[in-house]
């Protein structure tokens, strides 16, 4: 890349630009802005371009294009990424690199035939992570390296480290291979997960429901508007679930060094991230009902990256571990394990109650629903109603049950593990010191139970939080004291 | 407040564009009243249910009056501190106060008195990130 000279203040720093390919992406986003726009200019004249102003309205993409590009440049010193962009507001973000949270490449498909990556560099702040288009592959290699405390021994260029090692410090280490039919098998779990399992059969109700009010003919009449708005996604909702992070998840590998941990995966985008393993805020295990019965399990590394792509779920998740693998990807994170999942504290059997007054609410409004129709329109309704209620009442009790046997937690000397959920089932692992704030919460039911909920806020994104509801008041408020007493004794620069 | 000052502006577009309608008059008046003092019986609630504590080591904020919240962040784990403050409140004097933590989670502090606020600000910030 041909250094750009800077301005001002800026003079001694090298600025680079990106690939001239940018331009291109730059271009897709233009298009896609004045889109609007263009049809409109071009439906006015018909389609023809015949005048001086139409062939400026077309070109005005490609211009802003090439100013987008043109303004565009960045730069490395030993203590700072800078980056510049904007073409009219000129914005110049400088990132130190010592807040440097996750670096994550991005590869589509043409960008593999061009020989380019996009690249970005993330830390803790929301809105702020740098992010360069394109990069040729040396030029992201040679970044990369150059941001890493310990240089990586992976490059982009090259498919994965898995048998070589450089030794030492670098030595690299796969914590995961690909294996897509675990991956594939995570999909489907979580695909066919309770959520839009629970919707599915909803809907289906509600079909029912409405030819019974309306009749069969009513139905009849609209079928075909049904048909063609509501049943495609009906249909496709399920198999898009399983299909969309199948082709971002798969040939997922994870590797560990000493200092980093660092992940690759996707079918046509392929994604790397790049991670110190101190800044992963949690672990979270997650074990849909489906997943568990094919045998996988999901493990997301959440750091402290707000809301880069670095964060998504296709980077530091490996999207199929066998079950129980958790207890070997972890402690890449966390440190050696301390805690596992078994012989924990149990939250207060009263929220059983809590649980079920939800559960007998809602079998009251069907009740309540179900004998109003019966009354007005057909006996049959009201006594349908009757059995709804009842084996809302019958689910609300075993459910309960389940969630209270499952819900618990541990706590050592430094690590705190929290295990939820009663269909699907998640665990949450994390260092006692990556606590930032702690809210105990409690509603007017846990008030009068005298339960309460503990949230832990953590430098992560939201999924990083760790909840633990249903505690008694007093254990929240203690375990709450206990591990603020423990985060304040720890500097803030450990913790995020 | 809000609630009830709409219902009194509508009342009052109601008699004027149909002056001598008592019967509407009294129809929205009513309505209006019962928001007020709903809305100043609220308010009042919530207003003894928010407390805030600062002391050495962490600053806490409660709040809520169904649902009661208690939200503790250590000292040194604050990141940042704004402040908002819309028109009503710079009637009254009053600024919001927000604590921001690295997280998501953040703390806020609401219709804090001007003349508390620097100092509020200044000890806050003495704890930032060390």
């Amino acid at each position: 890349m041909t250094p750009v000279a800077g301005e001002g203040a800026d003079r001694d720093l090298t600025w680079l630009r990106p690939h001239p390919l940018t331009m291109l992406v730059e271009l897709v986003d233009a298009i896609k802005q004045t889109a609007v726009f263009l049809l409109f200019v071009l439906l006015q004249r018909g389609f023809s371009i015949d005048t001086v102003s139409d062939l400026v309205v077309i070109a005005a993409p490609l211009g802003l294009a090439g100013a987008r590009y043109l303004s565009t440049r960045y730069a490395v010193t030993a203590d700072a990424v800078h980056h510049r962009t904007g073409i009219v507001r000129k914005a110049t973000a400088v990132m130190a690199r010592t807040s440097i949270q996750s670096v994550t490449t991005q590869e589509t498909l043409m960008a593999r035939m061009t020989g380019t990556v996009e690249l970005e560099i993330a830390d803790a702040a929301a809105l702020s992570d740098i992010r360069l288009r394109l990069l040729s592959r040396e030029d992201a290699d040679r970044l990369m390296a150059e941001l890493g405390s310990s240089s990586l021994s992976v490059s982009v260029s090259e498919s994965g480290p898995v048998g070589s090692s450089t030794g030492g410090r670098d030595a690299v280490v796969p914590a995961r291979v690909a294996d897509n039919s675990l991956i594939v098998r995570s999909s489907i779990g979580n695909g066919l997960s309770i959520g839009p399992l629970i919707a599915t059969t909803v809907l289906s109700l509600a079909l029912v429901v409405a030819v019974m009010m309306v009749g069969l003919d009513s139905i009849r009449q609209h079928l075909e508007l049904i048909g063609v708005t509501v049943l495609p996604l009906f249909v496709l909702s399920v198999p898009a679930r399983i299909l969309t992070p199948l082709v971002r998840l798969m040939n997922f590998k994870l590797w560990s060094t000493e200092d980093h941990l660092r992940s690759e995966g996707g079918l046509f985008t392929r994604q790397q991230g790049s991670s110190l393993r101190e800044r992963v805020q949690t672990v979270t295990v997650e074990r849909h009902w489906f997943g568990r019965r094919l045998g996988v399990e999901r493990v997301r590394f959440s750091t402290a990256d707000f809301d880069g792509r670095s964060n998504s779920p296709s980077v530091f998740l490996d999207p199929g571990a066998r079950l129980e693998d958790w207890k070997t990807l972890a402690p890449l994170a966390v440190g050696s394990l301390e805690l596992d999942d078994t012989n924990l504290h149990r939250v207060s059997p009263l929220t059983r109650r809590r649980v079920m007054a939800r559960f007998v609410l809602l079998a009251f409004l069907i009740l309540i629903g179900g004998v109003a129709l019966g009354l007005t329109m057909s006996p049959g309704i009201g006594w349908l109603a009757v059995a709804v209620a009842a084996a809302t009442i019958l689910i609300g009790d075993l459910y309960s049950r389940r969630r209270w046997e499952r819900l618990g937690w541990a706590l050592s000397d430094n690590q705190l593990l929290v295990r939820a959920g009663a269909v699907d089932e998640r665990i949450n692992v994390m260092r006692i010191e990556k606590v930032q704030s702690a809210s105990v919460y409690q509603t007017l039911l846990q008030r009068r139970l005298g339960l309460a909920t503990l949230r832990l806020g953590t430098a992560g994104p939201v999924h990083g939080d760790v909840t633990l509801p249903d505690l008694t008041e007093t254990d929240a408020r203690a375990l709450a004291d206990h591990l603020l007493r423990h985060s304040a004794s720890v500097p803030i620069a450990r913790t995020i | 407040m809000g609630a009830a000052f709409g219902f009194v502006v509508v009342v009052l577009i109601l008699v004027v564009v149909d002056a001598g309608s008592e019967r509407l008059a009294l129809f929205g008046l009513i309505p209006a009243v019962m928001a007020m003092v709903a809305g100043w019986m609220i308010g009042t609630a919530r207003w003894r249910g928010w407390t805030y504590e600062l002391t050495a080591k962490w600053v806490t904020a409660s709040w809520g009056v169904l649902s009661r919240h208690t939200t503790t962040i250590p000292r040194n784990r604050v990141q940042s501190v704004t402040t908002e403050a819309g028109p009503l409140d710079n009637l009254f004097g009053l600024i919001s106060v927000k604590v921001h933590t690295a997280g998501v989670q953040d703390l806020r502090i609401p219709h804090v008195h001007k003349a508390s606020v620097d100092w509020l600000k200044a000890e806050l910030g003495q704890g930032v990130a060390s």
